[in-house]
């Protein structure tokens, strides 16, 4: 059963359209991430989910009833901000039992409530602090804290790491991933990070100027995008797209240069740097720059004025100006038409 | 450089600002408090010390504590009412409504006239009987009143026209204090379920406290210093109805020619002033607290 169900959804501005017909499912208990640039319609679609922001067009379900017109307050969904949004003049407690007061929870089980999921994130020993002398990780857990105790099914995030540093970041994105499956939480997570999509999410909306591009789970995203904005959004450093007219074709393998050949629509190739390999015959190309990272060195190089991406597990003897060949194996290329579209060969 | 080069340019720096101050500050302070010491000077008798007497006919003057009450009246009329009034008005031009700039304008544009332009505007409001508040009575069959020569009305005149005009500046202040609150804080207590009332009573206005602290000195401060409009509109009659103490320390001076009373009303006023002035200090240092 899918918690959430958003069908034909648009939102405009003016003459803006911000969202242009989104539709997507989100299933019970699962972790989605709309992902995209800034720009995308993603914050947008999730302050529609929320009820903070009207719906110019289409429906949204959750829990199985039609929420559209409700108010924020009654859709059953909990919300965690980019700025967290702790009231500064409450500590810790009142910030984390804020919405129980307001819906008058009798202040026995407010306390229990409140002792519990200060527990669950690691607060109980700072209760009585201001947000302002808590650090930004521990402010995120207070937000984490009076989404917990809201006890709605469904939890929204806007962005919240995007405040902490890059460290704290890596600990918080596995401490909301274990918080979502231990409490059995349905997450709509909105990031412009794809390096938070890919670790924790079990879906990914890719979203691109208001429109859905791709939806699927991490790995399908990753091994088969379907065009070129999902090759390129999805893997760091991206997928290289080569031009077939800005490279030398006749340099190519034969393999590859009989597949790509024999497809008149094929405009660009795609080929990710990890698979690229430095080989006898192929692609020239002359050393540019190497990044070493311990694990793995990449090395960015010129084909034509060309530049791309190769990515290397090993530290091969390769100084900057070398002049080599490259190529690839004829499985790990994707190729794509005049319009960005993925071509299946 | 040397260092005695620099003290010398530094004292020259601020010799200018330190005359102006020791001319027109200190020095009157320091002998306005020597006048109300001594008795004044005529042609039949001499100066003479008179030590605190000044300050003993002061407080059993029956005009002295009169002014006094009326400040005080006019403090506890004005402030909490132009207070609120200066949050709703911050409250409805900080949303997003077509006109936005222009009430806020409107709001603020008592606070630019200056007080005697104010006080001729308010008496033609208040004028017995062609004013514009007697017409309206009149329309709809009510007695006129004469709002400024009734002993009973003046003062509550006078507070009616010192809120309008000073609701706008403080409605400045509460302004710029809403906009620092961000907006998601208000939607995260939607979210919540909190009403528009809860929101206010919980967060805007706790949130809000630092301003109105601010504001409330400024207001009491404001509540002695501004007496002009009594020049034109009552004289602080009728018998002394609306009198307040700075006109009053002008009467005394200027048209009973007693320096050496109005000097002891003066330093009763200035250390009244001085004390509100470390309050502010005090308090205002609490600020940073929700920081």
């Amino acid at each position: 059963m899918s918690a959430i169900e958003v069908k034909n959804l648009s939102r405009s501005y003016g003459d803006i359209d911000a969202v242009k017909d989104v539709s997507f499912t989100v299933p019970e208990k699962s972790f989605t991430v709309l992902l995209g640039p800034s720009g995308c319609g993603k914050s947008t679609i999730l302050k529609m989910l929320s009820g903070l922001e009207q719906v110019s067009h289409g429906t949204i379900n959750i829990g199985g009833a039609d929420v559209t017109e409700v108010e924020a307050s009654k859709r059953g969904v909990s919300m965690v901000f980019q700025s967290y949004a702790l009231f500064p003049h409450l500590n810790v407690k009142e910030n984390i039992q804020f919405g129980l007061k307001v819906r008058k929870v009798p202040a026995e089980e407010r306390e229990k409530k409140v002792a519990e999921a200060a527990q669950v994130v690691g607060l109980s020993e700072l209760l009585d602090r201001k947000p302002a002398n808590l650090s930004g990780g521990q402010r995120q857990r207070v937000a984490l804290a009076r989404s917990i105790v809201s006890d709605q099914s469904v939890c929204l995030m806007d962005e919240p790491l995007s405040n902490l540093d890059s460290k704290l970041r890596a600990e918080m994105r596995d401490e909301i991933r274990d918080l979502q499956k231990r409490l059995g939480l349905t997450v709509v997570y909105v990031t412009h990070d794809q390096v938070e999509a890919m670790s924790m999410a079990d879906q990914i909306i890719l979203l691109k100027l208001g429109e859905i591009v791709q939806v699927g789970a991490p790995e399908e995203i990753y091994n088969s995008p379907n065009s070129v904005f999902s090759a390129q959004f999805i893997g760091l450093p991206p997928m290289n797209i080569l031009n077939l007219n800005e490279i030398d074709v006749s340099s190519l393998d034969s393999k590859i240069y009989s597949a790509v050949d024999s497809n008149k629509n094929i405009k660009d190739i795609g080929v990710r740097p990890e698979h690229i390999v430095f080989s006898k015959k192929g692609l020239p190309v002359v050393v540019k720059s190497i990044d070493y990272f311990g694990g793995e060195t990449v090395f960015k190089l010129t084909h034509k004025e060309k530049d791309f991406f190769l990515r290397e597990p090993r530290q091969p003897k390769i100084q900057l100006g070398d002049q080599l060949n490259v190529s690839w194996n004829l499985d790990d290329m994707y190729l794509f038409d005049k319009n960005d579209q993925r071509l299946k060969s | 450089m040397k260092d005695s080069t620099r003290n010398i340019q530094g004292w020259l720096l601020f010799t200018p600002a330190a005359i102006l101050l020791l001319a027109f500050t200190h020095y009157p302070t320091v002998t306005t408090f020597f006048q109300s010491l001594y008795t004044n000077k005529s042609i039949l008798r001499p100066r003479r010390f008179s030590g605190v007497e000044a300050y003993e006919s002061m407080f059993s003057d029956p005009i002295f504590w009169k002014v006094f009450v009326n400040n005080m009246w006019l403090a506890l009329g004005t402030i909490p009412t132009s207070i609120g009034i200066a949050i709703l008005m911050a409250l409805i031009v900080n949303k997003a409504i077509p006109g936005r700039g222009f009430l806020r304008m409107a709001y603020f544009t008592p606070t630019m006239l200056p007080m005697i332009a104010v006080a001729n505007i308010w008496l033609f409001f208040y004028a017995p009987e062609i004013g514009l508040i007697d017409k309206v009575l009149e329309i709809f069959g009510f007695e006129g009143n004469n709002w400024l020569g009734n002993p009973s009305t003046v003062l509550p005149s006078i507070i009616v026209m010192t809120v309008w005009k000073e609701a706008g500046l403080f409605m400045v202040f509460y302004l710029a204090g809403l906009q620092t609150i961000s907006p998601e804080l208000e939607e995260a207590a939607k979210l919540e379920g909190s009403s528009r009332w809860n929101y206010f009573w919980r967060i805007q206005f706790p949130l809000l406290l630092p301003t109105t602290l601010f504001v409330l000195i400024n207001a009491f401060l404001n509540s002695f210093k501004l007496v002009d409009h009594l020049f034109v509109l009552t004289k602080g009659g009728p018998d002394n109805a609306s009198n307040l103490i700075l006109y009053y320390i002008y009467e005394t001076a200027f048209s009973f020619l007693d320096i050496s009373y109005a000097s002891a009303l003066t330093i009763f006023l200035l250390a009244l002033l001085a004390l509100t002035a470390l309050a502010q200090f005090f308090f205002l240092d609490r600020r940073t607290h929700y920081r």
